[in-house]
């Protein structure tokens, strides 16, 4: 589970451009929406790519995406069950 | 009669026109056939969270509307008007290569949202919270005319007391290769100051010497601009004409007059023309004819070995000519005719796109 | 700028009609133009319905019968259909006769030319048949579209994603008020490209089915194709027995709220509509009917709705959304909705949104469902959004 959680912390900087941001500085646990990396409704759609892209997860509708995009660690559970 | 007073600008070009003492002095040299600008580290000038997603037409266009708004000291402005002839250029072929490489598959938002040609003008309007006029115009050689054509009838119209006016428009890899394929962009390595010599010795042998194709380049530049006159005010935009598809030299020669004469201007007062040649001999004809005849008596300047060939470069030649009226001085990099003008009161700016998009903008101290 | 400014001619072509007289057949039997994609050559063919011009691009290229028609993009050819007919319906035959200007909108020029190009481009790095890339830009369709009108007094393109050409008729009215043109061709034309659709679906808000705008269900929005154009003319040079109605009002405002999303109180869209109410002096009470944009996305129906709300203050007029016959038509939608404005005031209509069934909880209002007809239309309200948070409302007025 770290492993995964390392992983995506490196995917998301990358798929996000979150120039200037390293692995290190983000809390597996802290919000990602609305919270200091300031994403929106854009980077919730680039993450839905990623995941489907890099895990061949498919989140079915917006509902969902809001369940699982809480942070890094729920993203990580979300691809351990599905995959 | 139209007055727009320009209080802030801010230009980031192919020279260091972004360094406020920047004054012409030097011109950098290019020997590729493309001119790309010199750009700063945005996240000095615009908000990381935001810049994170933009393309580089839209950080240099929010990067000189915002330095021109602080210029200026303006909080607030009541219309944003932008135009462009290409847009963001570069997410557009980002988002069709990827399209094409997957077959349309899977494909992520981003670069299409940031394709429209309206982002820099939303961007600008969101890193503001601004919520008044916002318009783009996307007309080849007519685009950035058209953009301050609209500012100077707001103000006009009394709808406005200040407007934030700009122009951007990038160059890519693909294009510089297609400009080549096209024979708009010369093959051969020629300088930018070869190509546009300025230099009044070479003046007659430069023009036995042009050829065909250009060099291209890239810009945004952004106006921060006032109804009223303030302690600061660099000169004032006074009028635009754009004459589409002129039926000849002559047509374009009466249409300058009669735009002189709506604007309570006569030939005589004008102190220096800017004139666009691009060292292309299809269509430099137009500049060194009027150079000859029309402004025969007239100092002239060239700025496009400054900034490249792009369809929004007459707002490039605004920024030059603010700074000439500001300054009260033409730098030697760019004078053509033999003398300076001994007073600099108004500039007149003709530029001319494919040969069939002329315009003339008028700027007065 | 006291100048008052008439619509003396339109034209139109669309998925429900390849000019006004089709357009009006299709109204009346309330037959939507969303359909199965037939003329798009895309992977999302049997995925996503679209609203096309019923043309191939050959067919387009035989009706506008000018030399080398193949070098018109399909929006170039949709464009000129409709803006000839906007200048026949106006009966000027003499383009010269007075300054006329030629304005007009779109959001991807000529990219259905680029697409074959870049598609060789990209798979073979081949750059053959690149001269396709000088039809691009936005400004080419204007341009032969100007050409083949014998247009040279002013041209001039606006692209400001879905509010493109209200964006148009606006400048065009302005430009009139102040007297440097006497009339003007204004509109707008978008064709259907990949790169839209592809675009679009990666935002998530493409029906799969057919659209339902401003209904509880509602899924998304179906793309569209068309081209409207409208002559508008001062009343110095306006034939008075030809006056169809009069541009009152206009406002151009934004949401500055999101690149893509509408604020959830739709703050530019009640700015614009406030504004073109202030422009024509009207109060909300004066409004017939609001061409609502009403793209059938979950965003854009609640963010405008609430914003109707606030305005009319629990006054509100008939509206519907005729996106559900024409598909959402981008930078020509402006003003398609733009004719239908004016072909409202003229028949005393009020089209139906189809397809409505259950009103949005958080709004609980109804728009028409049926097709009313032989109203005394006074002032129609249109709106149009856009990404980059653009919002344009214009009002047109009976000509009294």
């Amino acid at each position: 589970m770290n492993q995964l959680i390392e992983q995506l912390k490196v995917q998301i900087i990358q798929q996000l451009n979150l120039e200037d941001v390293e692995p290190q500085e983000i809390n597996e646990d802290e919000v990602l929406f609305g919270g200091d990396l300031g994403l929106d409704s854009i980077d919730a759609l680039e993450l839905i790519v990623l995941l489907e892209r890099e895990y061949g997860i498919k989140i079915k509708n917006q509902e969902e995406g809001k369940e699982v995009f809480v942070s890094v660690r729920t993203i990580a559970e979300f691809i351990d069950q599905n995959s | 009669m139209f007055k727009a007073y320009i209080n802030g600008l801010a230009c980031i070009s192919p020279q260091n026109t972004l360094d406020p003492t920047y004054f012409m002095d030097e011109v950098i040299s290019y020997q590729d056939s493309n001119m790309w600008c010199i750009e700063p580290k945005y996240k000095q000038y615009i908000n990381p969270r935001m810049v994170r997603r933009m393309g580089r037409v839209i950080r240099m266009g929010v990067t000189t509307a915002n330095l021109a708004m602080k210029e200026a000291g303006f909080e607030k402005v009541d219309a944003i008007i932008t135009g462009t002839a290409m847009g963001c250029i570069e997410d557009t072929e980002k988002f069709i290569k990827r399209m094409i490489e997957s077959d349309e598959g899977l494909l992520t938002p981003t670069a299409f949202i940031q394709s429209t040609h309206n982002t820099i003008g939303g961007q600008i309007a969101l890193a503001h919270k601004n919520t008044s006029y916002n318009m783009t115009y996307v007309h080849r050689g007519l685009s950035f005319e058209s953009a301050l054509l609209d500012a100077l009838l707001k103000f006009a119209e009394g709808d406005a007391k200040q407007i934030l006016l700009g122009s951007t428009d990038e160059l890519t890899k693909n294009n510089e290769a297609f400009y080549k394929e096209l024979g708009c962009a010369r093959i051969e390595n020629v300088s930018n100051l070869d190509m546009f010599k300025v230099n009044k010795q070479h003046l007659l042998e430069t023009s036995t010497k042009l050829e065909k194709g250009t060099q291209f380049g890239e810009g945004a530049g952004f106006f921060a601009l006032s109804s009223e006159r303030q302690e600061n005010s660099y000169a004032y935009f006074r009028g635009v004409n754009m004459i589409y598809r002129p039926k000849g030299l002559k047509h374009i020669q009466e249409e300058i007059l009669s735009f002189l004469s709506r604007i309570d201007l006569s030939l005589d007062e004008i102190d220096l023309v800017l004139l666009g040649n691009n060292g292309d001999r299809r269509f430099d004809y137009f500049y060194h004819n009027l150079e000859q005849n029309l402004f025969k008596n007239t100092g002239i300047a060239y700025f496009k070995h400054l900034c490249g060939e792009y369809s929004t470069s007459s707002c490039f030649a605004s920024w030059v000519a603010a700074k000439i009226l500001k300054n009260q001085a033409v730098p030697e990099t760019i004078l053509a005719s033999i003398n300076a003008p001994k007073k600099l009161n108004n500039i007149l700016i003709y530029n001319q796109y494919q040969a069939t998009n002329h315009v003339v903008i008028a700027m007065s101290k | 700028m006291v100048k008052r400014v008439f619509v003396t001619g339109i034209g139109i072509i669309s998925a429900i009609g390849n000019n006004l007289a089709e357009t009006i057949t299709y109204i009346k039997s309330s037959a939507t133009g969303v359909g199965t994609t037939k003329y798009l050559d895309t992977a999302h063919r049997e995925t996503f319905p679209l609203a096309e011009v019923k043309l191939t691009n050959e067919q387009l290229h035989e009706r506008i019968k000018m030399p080398n028609p193949e070098v018109y993009s399909r929006a170039a050819s949709l464009g000129l259909l409709a803006a000839r007919e906007a200048l026949a319906s106006a009966q000027i035959t003499d383009i010269e006769a007075h300054r006329t200007g030629l304005i007009s909108a779109t959001t991807v020029g000529g990219m259905d030319r680029s697409e074959p190009f870049y598609q060789n481009f990209v798979k073979k790095n081949e750059m053959e048949g690149v001269e396709v890339l000088l039809t691009h830009e936005c400004g080419d369709s204007t341009e032969k579209i100007a050409d083949a009108l014998g247009i040279h007094s002013f041209v001039s393109t606006i692209s400001t994603a879905c509010s493109s050409s209200a964006n148009s008729v606006m400048f065009g009215a302005r430009l009139i008020k102040h007297g440097i043109l006497d009339r003007a061709v204004v509109g707008g034309t978008d064709a259907l490209t990949r790169f839209t659709l592809n675009g679009f679906n990666t935002l998530k808000i493409l029906d799969e089915a057919f659209c339902q705008p401003f209904d509880q269900n509602r899924r998304g929005l179906n793309l569209g194709e068309g081209a409207a154009f409208l002559v508008i003319e001062s009343e110095d040079t306006a034939d008075k027995d030809r006056i169809l109605a009069e541009l009152t009002g206009y406002a151009n405002t934004n949401d500055a709220y999101h690149q893509t999303a509408s604020s959830p109180e739709g703050l530019g869209a009640y700015l614009a509509m406030k504004n073109a109410l202030d422009r024509a002096q009207l109060q909300p009470s004066d409004i017939s009917y609001i061409n609502v944009h009403g793209t059938g996305t979950l965003n854009n129906d609640l963010s405008e709705g609430r914003a109707m709300l606030r305005l009319f203050d629990g006054n509100l007029p008939m509206f519907s959304s005729t996106k559900a016959f024409t598909g959402h038509t981008l930078g020509s939608a402006g003003s398609i909705e733009a004719v239908l404005a004016v072909l409202a005031i003229q028949k005393g209509w009020i089209y139906p949104n189809l397809r409505f069934k259950n009103p949005i909880e958080e709004l609980a209002i109804v728009p028409v469902t049926e097709l009313k007809q032989e109203l005394a239309i006074e002032h129609v309200l249109s709106n149009s959004f856009g990404f980059g948070g653009n919002s344009s409302s214009l009002v047109f007025s009976k000509y009294h």
